[in-house]
């Protein structure tokens, strides 16, 4: 009799903890062709209770220059993140930002040398380069720890929802209009699916031609 | 009138290749260790009158071959203002016409200023450069000075219009290759695809040129500030120097056949005239830029 009640301790304690643990959230995203739509940036706003509090941000997020580009293109971050901008090129960068969410800029710097800025605002920064206008990268500030950005494939995975009520946001640079569902969680959730329409692409490209002298 | 008789000079063929290994020789060494920026360029370049002949009889076309490199560094002399520092090594040959071989080295200072944050600000610079140019017939040899203004604005994600002027000065040793001319040029540039770029533009000139002809030419002795007997064509000519005005044309197109590679592809046409003389050039360049 004592060890049926241990082990029914035991089931009660581990259905407990995957209830805590919540659902982890399948996500794909497409464009209106069914193609796949990568880094694309999914994150969900609880709507029946506050954002559970910032978890220990990463040891290392960074957004490196190399090869007169930025890589990734997308990072996600939660607010108060600190981000590492180092540059690995062999040519020295201006490195800038003027969206409303974090304004920085750091002049010319030279290989070997990081820079770091931590984004405060939730708000999606566009990060350039002053010397190669092509060079871009995007920095999505979110204020809830259920994100997730997808990959190539248009897949994304955000672990551990509680059930529970959200609006789900969606972010793509080629968006044309913004993108929120509410939804709800349940213990074990169906995939998320989003279809989006995109603008085309109308990104400054890196010159064909290599030119010399200074801002391109 | 200018100097004498050109003395034919032993051919060397080896010289143009071992000239342009140690261009891109000492343009790497440069770059490993300063880690500065730097381009190693090669060009040929059909002319189809380099003899710059106002008659048929006159017009010689040819092939030259150029190779380059350039090391620049940069800093930043104030917010949005940047300085480079620049040094230039090109050779240029032709294989029909080795009096047209030359090697040029060049010392080139240039301040930008982009007005702004973004990549829609415009940017204005200003550029000098001074030199000296080696070639094998050594009338040519020269020393040379530029000043050079310009301006550029990208108009919108895929196009961009840059508009330059520039003035030179060649102090030959022969007067007759002494030159002094100046250049108005505006080119548009446009992305087609994120590896293929397509440009026009459009060039002014004023200033000397050098035309050659088979004599007697009473026309342009009238028209020269001086004249020379030349063989650089393989026969005898005069080169004269004139004072003239040319326009031109050119639309081209370039290919990023790698991350640091770019092919180009380039047609000019080219009117050079000064009443009565007139020419016209038609130059078609292929060139191949490494950045290192």
């Amino acid at each position: 009799m004592r060890s049926h009640a241990g082990w029914l301790t035991l089931i009660l304690l581990a259905a407990g903890a995957a209830h805590a643990a919540g659902t982890d959230l399948q996500i794909r995203v497409e464009d209106q062709k069914h193609d796949p739509v990568g880094d694309g940036v999914v994150w969900l706003v609880p709507l029946d209770r506050p954002a559970a509090p910032a978890s220990a941000p990463p040891t290392r997020v960074e957004i490196e220059q190399r090869g007169q580009e930025f890589s990734p293109l997308v990072t996600v971050v939660r607010v108060g993140t600190t981000v590492q901008l180092p540059n690995r090129d062999n040519v020295e960068h201006h490195v800038y930002s003027q969206s409303q969410a974090k304004k920085f800029e750091f002049p010319l710097y030279a290989p070997g040398r990081a820079e770091s800025v931590v984004f405060d605002r939730p708000g999606v920064v566009a990060l350039g380069c002053n010397i190669h206008d092509w060079m871009l990268a995007y920095v999505v500030v979110v204020d809830t720890p259920w994100y997730s950005r997808t990959d190539a494939a248009g897949h994304g995975m955000i672990a551990g929802v509680p059930p529970g009520r959200y609006r789900a946001e969606v972010w793509h640079r080629r968006l044309a209009s913004s993108v929120q569902r509410e939804i709800e969680i349940e213990t074990a959730s169906t995939p998320l699916a989003f279809t989006l329409a995109l603008k085309p692409d109308r990104r400054i490209r890196r010159p064909a031609s290599i030119e010399r002298g200074g801002y391109r | 009138m200018g100097g004498g008789n050109v003395e034919p000079q032993p051919r060397r063929p080896a010289m143009r290749s071992r000239l342009a290994f140690a261009t891109i020789a000492v343009v790497a060494v440069l770059q490993t260790a300063t880690g500065a920026e730097s381009t190693a360029f090669a060009e040929a370049q059909w002319n189809d009158n380099v003899s710059n002949g106002t008659k048929a009889s006159d017009r010689i076309g040819a092939v030259q071959l150029a190779a380059a490199g350039t090391i620049a560094r940069r800093s930043a002399l104030a917010p949005n203002i940047l300085g480079a520092a620049e040094a230039a090594i090109r050779t240029v040959t032709a294989p029909r016409y080795p009096d047209l071989a030359l090697v040029s080295a060049a010392a080139v200072g240039r301040v930008e200023d982009k007005l702004g944050l973004g990549p829609f600000a415009s940017s204005f610079w200003l550029e000098a450069s001074a030199g000296a140019r080696f070639a094998r017939d050594s009338n040519r040899s020269s020393y040379d000075f530029a000043a050079a203004a310009g301006w550029r604005r990208r108009l919108d994600e895929m196009t961009t219009v840059l508009i330059g002027l520039k003035s030179e000065l060649i102090a030959a040793q022969a007067d007759v290759y002494r030159r002094r001319f100046t250049t108005l040029d505006a080119e548009v540039r446009r992305s087609v695809s994120p590896a293929i770029e397509l440009f026009a533009g459009a060039k002014l000139f004023r200033g000397d040129v050098v035309a050659y002809a088979t004599p007697p030419r009473p026309d342009l002795v009238a028209l020269a500030r001086t004249r020379m007997p030349v063989s650089t064509f393989g026969r005898p000519m005069i080169a004269y120097s004139i004072w003239a005005n040319a326009c031109s044309g050119e639309v081209g197109a370039a290919w990023r056949v790698g991350p640091a590679t770019s092919l180009e592809l380039r047609y000019e046409y080219r009117e050079t005239s000064r009443r009565p003389l007139r020419y016209r050039n038609q130059l078609v360049t292929v060139s191949v830029l490494h950045q290192l």
